[in-house]
């Protein structure tokens, strides 16, 4: 897989910020220098790309993490049912390990919690 | 918007071969994140300012999850690709806007891109080898210039839709990448008839199936497994349109989009047109490869609430795509102080062609037929336009309906099914009058 993804890393980077939350200021900033010296903040967060702090976070990049980027997971709105569902698929079909049911659990709250039927990132209209 | 030829593919060739290991590990490694880091320390900003050419003075105002117009519109994204939304980067899938699909041949450059794996390390034409082998009387194993020497070279504007295109309409929603509307696309493919291919290798009287390979490699990382494998029923297969073909648009294939060999079964699910093609074999039972079985690919086979649970065994295989159309001009969200204004766009149906098309300015209320071209060959998608004259000032919709030749219609609401396929409910804009 090694010659494909060369002509990636410029746009991963710069969509990994685009999806950082930027709190409002009034005030423009106008020098590279300056829009350099924000970007730790959004480095951090970029760690988990785009995942909001809570509990599990760091076990649903860890597992899910694995095989695909988190734009999977945050382009989705499902129910409790349905990341169930997701994450059986995951194990049956798709080289997922076995989970042990505490962190089954935290995932699964998580996932249902920030990515439910009403948080979707990309509905559409009809 | 500028207008991007397709001719990045060799530069893309070039950048594998001088630093392909680092770009694997940035966006393939199992923890890309500490890499990107790496990548991003104290340049985040100052790499999209570079991109886009320049500071953003207000970048404190743009909000969360809006991507600069600038940056939308930047061939760099994917080399060779311009202006698609990435919907997701590992794997790599990415869709077209509906108004950057206008052209009647999708260029290169504006063909989507869907990724079931890892993308193969190998892409090179020269060494390609696909085999031919299952129930056959004479199993081969064919160079891409044996493909070219031994067969009819032929090409055709053919249609591939992804299976999944409508997704993010779906309420409740269906899991999967949330494709809008463009994961479809017509571009002009050139290579030999699966059904010659098939016919020189002699299928046997007990095949029943196709059952096809690429050389891209599981998520996972797993050897050998394979990330997706489906095939066609043997009439299907025989159909002359589908072609395996090694040039797009008269030039090589984009490594997104299969190079340097892929199949082309236009008016099926686009899972049926196996990209970076190794292998085809032929089986006497309905292939059960990767992606074919469970309820991958297929539907419920009777009609179901929205949000029911259905069993298993009641999922049916998805065949021909359903009719459909796109508005591809003008964009969605315009204002114009004209009252006149031409619409238009493309419209498809699967296995049949397309008998009319409609459009409506008054939320369906009352229609009027487009001006409709006849394909340029079978499996082309159809241009589409009408003159539309808004009466008064205001908010209007422009809608449109696609109506194949046996008389089947695009519907204005969803056939919900669970896994969200087959989304062919009607295209609307929005266009102010001022």
């Amino acid at each position: 897989m090694k010659p494909v993804i060369r002509w990636l890393v410029l746009p991963a980077v710069a969509w990994m910020w685009i999806s950082v939350p930027h709190p409002a200021a009034a005030e423009p900033a106008g020098t590279i220098i300056q829009l350099a010296a924000e970007t730790n903040a959004a480095d951090e967060e970029d760690e988990y790309q785009g995942l909001p702090p809570g509990a599990g976070r760091d076990e649903t990049l860890g597992i899910c993490g694995a095989c695909h980027s988190m734009k999977l997971v945050t382009q989705q709105g499902l129910s409790r049912q349905s990341w169930t569902d997701v994450l059986e698929y995951m194990v049956d079909e798709q080289e997922m390990p076995e989970l042990e049911p505490e962190d089954h659990k935290l995932i699964t709250d998580y996932l249902t919690k920030f990515y439910g039927p009403d948080r979707r990132a990309r509905g559409m209209a009809k | 918007m500028t207008k991007k030829t397709d001719d990045k593919g060799t530069d893309l060739f070039e950048l594998y071969a001088k630093d392909p290991e680092h770009a694997d590990e940035v966006v393939f490694g199992r923890k890309p994140h500490k890499d990107r880091r790496g990548f991003l320390k104290g340049a985040g900003l100052a790499s999209m300012g570079a991109l886009i050419g320049t500071a953003i003075p207000f970048h404190r105002n743009m909000p969360a999850g809006f991507v600069p117009e600038a940056l939308a519109a930047n061939p760099m994204k994917i080399t060779g690709k311009d202006g698609l939304t990435i919907l997701n980067d590992r794997p790599v899938n990415a869709e077209t806007p509906a108004h950057l699909l206008n052209d009647a041949v999708t260029p290169t450059s504006r063909h989507f891109i869907r990724n079931n794996g890892v993308v193969p390390e190998n892409m090179e034409a020269d060494s390609w080898k696909l085999r031919l082998d299952g129930l056959v009387n004479n199993p081969m194993n064919l160079s891409i210039a044996d493909l070219k020497s031994k067969f009819e070279v032929v090409t055709e504007q053919l249609v591939i839709e992804c299976g999944g295109n409508g997704r993010a309409a779906f309420n409740p929603p269906a899991r999967g990448n949330q494709w809008t509307l463009g994961a479809v696309a017509c571009s002009e493919w050139t290579g030999v008839r699966l059904a010659d291919v098939l016919k020189a290798a002699g299928v046997k009287q007990n095949a029943i199936y196709t059952a096809h390979e690429g050389a891209d490699t599981h998520l996972s990382g797993k050897e050998g497994k394979l990330p997706i494998s489906r095939g066609v029923p043997i009439d299907k297969a025989m159909n002359p349109h589908n072609l395996i073909a090694f040039a797009m648009n008269g030039k090589e294939i984009h490594p997104m989009n299969g190079a340097p060999l892929r199949l082309v079964v236009p008016g099926w699910p686009g899972s049926c047109s196996q990209k970076w093609l190794k292998r085809i074999w032929l089986r006497d039972i309905v292939h059960d490869g990767p992606k074919m079985t469970g309820t991958a690919y297929r539907v419920p086979q009777h009609p179901v609430a929205a949000g029911e649970k259905v069993p298993k065994d009641d999922f049916g295989i998805i065949e021909a795509m359903p009719v459909k159309s796109l508005i591809t001009t003008p964009q969605t969200g315009m204002t114009v102080a004209d009252k006149s204004m031409t619409v238009g766009g493309h419209a498809w149906a699967g296995d049949n062609a397309v008998a009319q098309v409609d459009v409506s300015i008054d939320f369906g209320a009352t229609w009027m037929k487009a001006d409709l071209n006849s394909p340029h060959n079978p499996y082309a998608w159809q241009q589409w336009s009408a003159d539309l004259k808004f009466p008064i000032a205001g908010y209007y919709e422009v809608w449109a309906r696609a109506t194949d030749d046996k008389g089947v219609s695009q519907p204005f609401a969803i056939a919900w099914n669970p896994k969200g396929y087959l989304n062919n409910s009607m295209h609307r804009i929005s266009v102010r009058v001022s």
